[in-house]
């Protein structure tokens, strides 16, 4: 890796800070998170639960100043940044530049809902998110995206994105007169939606805390691992936190404890 | 970069190392920590085997090859203090497997069960520092002379001279000047070498349900390394958590207080030097200038990952209030 590169990945600052860093100052003034999402290494991390043969063309559709499309570079023979914000895309052409980044492609795109059929096929498609930590991020907007997003996917290839949504706000939209939500809430309807479209392996990580930096992946398709989970965490000392644990444990015992994670990381194959 | 699917097959292939004589489950599943925010640092894997309910290892992975050195490194220094790691209620991860797999490096321990001092709700200060003093007496009296392939650490007159490499401000040299005279003293002296842990935070102890104590990550662990370092570098930090110190002149008091108070905290924290210096056999005199040491040891370490200036680390701050009390640090009751 570069020099330039590899500052920019460490997240140096003061003297040496790369051109496109200062850049991101003015938007990271309203939205504070969006430094994380652009630069703490942990955000490449979920990298981690692709499938180890990772090779040919990865697309990333979303807010372009993720960092991840960086580290897909380095992982992928090459990366297709796709948003449809002119000014970050911006950003991200001069971060793609200031680091050297060869192999990585910034387009374009009228919606990030569609990949263009000019991108042609990927072995990868990666949704980034668009909102803030504290907001919905959904980024399967219809029932029918996982089957778009599907036909631009090789055979093998993955489908990943995260979803976020605070909990009580969802609860209380959805019971409301009228609701019909165009995508599921939890892991597991994800999971069924995703296999009724073609994909043969789906998993899902929970993600901790629910603010970034998130610092724990917790396998959402493995029960144990989630009580074990729930079992480890800090022991609490009011009644309050207490009761929570305890709601929490319930859950885990009817089976039902992924449904305390809202918000994970889906990553899903192609069959 | 090895993916889960990858650390999965590889601990199934060395299996017969790791499975203690227990057949091979079909599978692996991990549950992924990963805390560090900088590049250099590490990724934590708790694998379970089948559908296991608790894990039954650790394996800790680099995010870039360049620091998979460090990771060698812990499991070489595992592997050199094993036999004395673990006493009393204190244990450490026992080295398993260390693979290099085209550069990346991959490092098995064994579990220890617990959660995170920070997190442990209820425990009182004491009931950890005197364990833990017990055990850094007991590690620092098994260790003496012991050696690891991962290297030794650096002697105080290196320490002075990698210094001088970063101080640039008159300020910054007046007091490295200071810290030299004191060491040089120091330096003459008779000091026992012991093995090092080198990060023990509350961040790296683990609290389990019986309250025995785990002594995590020991990356930065060295063999031949200062009576003292640990202690004082655990009682600053346990100290800032126990004040419940966030920023820096908060923790400047508490690190003041820490030291040279006389309640609360700064009782149990002298309390601990007076246990350690008797065990080990130090002199009191030498305190002062082993913690001025250590301050600028860690300066140097975080001047050097964070790339900033001596003086604008915290540590500097421990150094020079240390200094202003004449590098005098007493442990009499």
């Amino acid at each position: 890796m570069c020099a330039p590169r590899r500052q920019a990945l460490e997240g140096k600052s003061g003297r040496d800070v790369p051109g496109w860093h200062s850049a991101l100052d003015d938007q990271c003034a309203s939205a504070p998170q969006l430094r994380r999402y652009a630069s703490d290494p942990r955000e490449g991390d979920c990298v981690r639960f692709l499938p180890s043969t990772r090779h040919g063309r990865a697309l990333f559709l979303g807010n372009a100043l993720a960092l991840l499309p960086c580290l897909l570079a380095e992982l992928f023979d090459s990366v297709v940044v796709a948003d449809s914000n002119a000014a970050r895309l911006a950003l991200a052409q001069q971060r793609k530049d200031e680091e050297t980044i060869e192999n990585m492609t910034c387009v374009l795109t009228d919606s990030v809902d569609h990949v263009p059929p000019r991108l042609g096929h990927f072995h990868l498609v990666a949704l980034g998110e668009e909102r803030p930590d504290s907001a919905w991020s959904m980024p399967i907007t219809d029932a029918a995206m996982p089957s778009r997003l599907a036909g631009s996917l090789v055979r093998g290839g993955c489908l990943m994105y995260a979803v976020r949504f605070p909990p009580l706000r969802a609860f209380a939209a959805a019971a409301r007169p009228g609701w019909s939500a165009r995508m599921p809430l939890f892991y597991r309807a994800h999971a069924r939606a995703l296999a009724r479209t073609g994909f043969a392996e789906v998993k899902g990580y929970g993600r901790r805390p629910d603010m970034r930096p998130y610092q724990v992946h917790v396998p959402l398709d493995e029960p144990a691992i989630v009580s074990y989970w729930i079992r480890s965490g800090p022991r609490p000392a009011r009644p309050r936190a207490w009761l929570r644990r305890s709601f929490k444990k319930a859950l885990g015992r009817l089976g039902a404890a992924d449904r305390l994670f809202s918000n994970y990381l889906v990553v899903a194959r192609r069959g | 970069m090895l993916s889960v699917e990858e650390i999965g097959r590889l601990l199934l292939t060395h299996w017969s190392m790791l499975g203690d004589g227990e057949s091979a489950p079909g599978r692996l599943s991990f549950l992924v920590v990963t805390k560090g925010r900088e590049r250099v640092s590490k990724l934590v894997l708790l694998a379970f085997p089948g559908a296991a309910s608790s894990p039954r290892f650790a394996v800790k992975l680099p995010r870039s090859k360049a620091v998979s050195a460090n990771l060698q490194a812990e499991y070489h220094n595992l592997q050199a203090v094993a036999p004395f790691a673990s006493s009393g209620r204190v244990l450490t991860p026992k080295p398993l497997l260390c693979r290099d797999e085209g550069g990346w490096l991959c490092l098995v321990e064994s579990v220890i069960d617990g959660v995170e001092l920070s997190q442990a709700a209820g425990v009182r200060p004491e009931a950890v520092v005197e364990p833990i003093v017990d055990w850094l007496v007991h590690l620092g009296r098994s260790t003496l002379g012991v050696r690891s392939s991962a290297g030794a650490a650096e002697d105080l007159p290196d320490l002075l001279e990698r210094a001088q490499r970063y101080v640039t401000t008159d300020a910054e040299r007046h007091v490295l000047s200071d810290v030299a005279g004191h060491l040089g003293r120091l330096h003459a002296e008779p000091l026992p070498r012991v093995f090092e842990q080198r990060d023990m935070g509350p961040w790296n102890l683990m609290v389990s349900r019986n309250q025995t104590l785990g002594v995590l990550d020991w990356e930065s662990s060295c063999a031949g390394g200062f009576p003292a370092w640990d202690l004082f570098y655990f009682l600053a930090h346990y100290g800032f958590m126990v004040h419940r110190s966030d920023d820096r002149g908060d923790r400047m008091k508490t690190f003041e207080d820490t030291f040279w108070g006389r309640h609360g905290f700064s009782r149990t924290a002298r309390t601990a030097l007076r246990r350690y210096v008797r065990g080990l056999g130090l002199r009191e005199e030498w305190l002062g200038p082993l913690s001025a040491a250590c301050w600028l040891h860690h300066t140097l370490s975080e001047a050097s990952r964070l790339g900033i200036r001596p003086s604008e680390s915290l540590f500097w701050q421990m150094l020079t209030a240390t200094l202003a009390r004449g590098c005098r640090l007493s442990c009499a009751a």
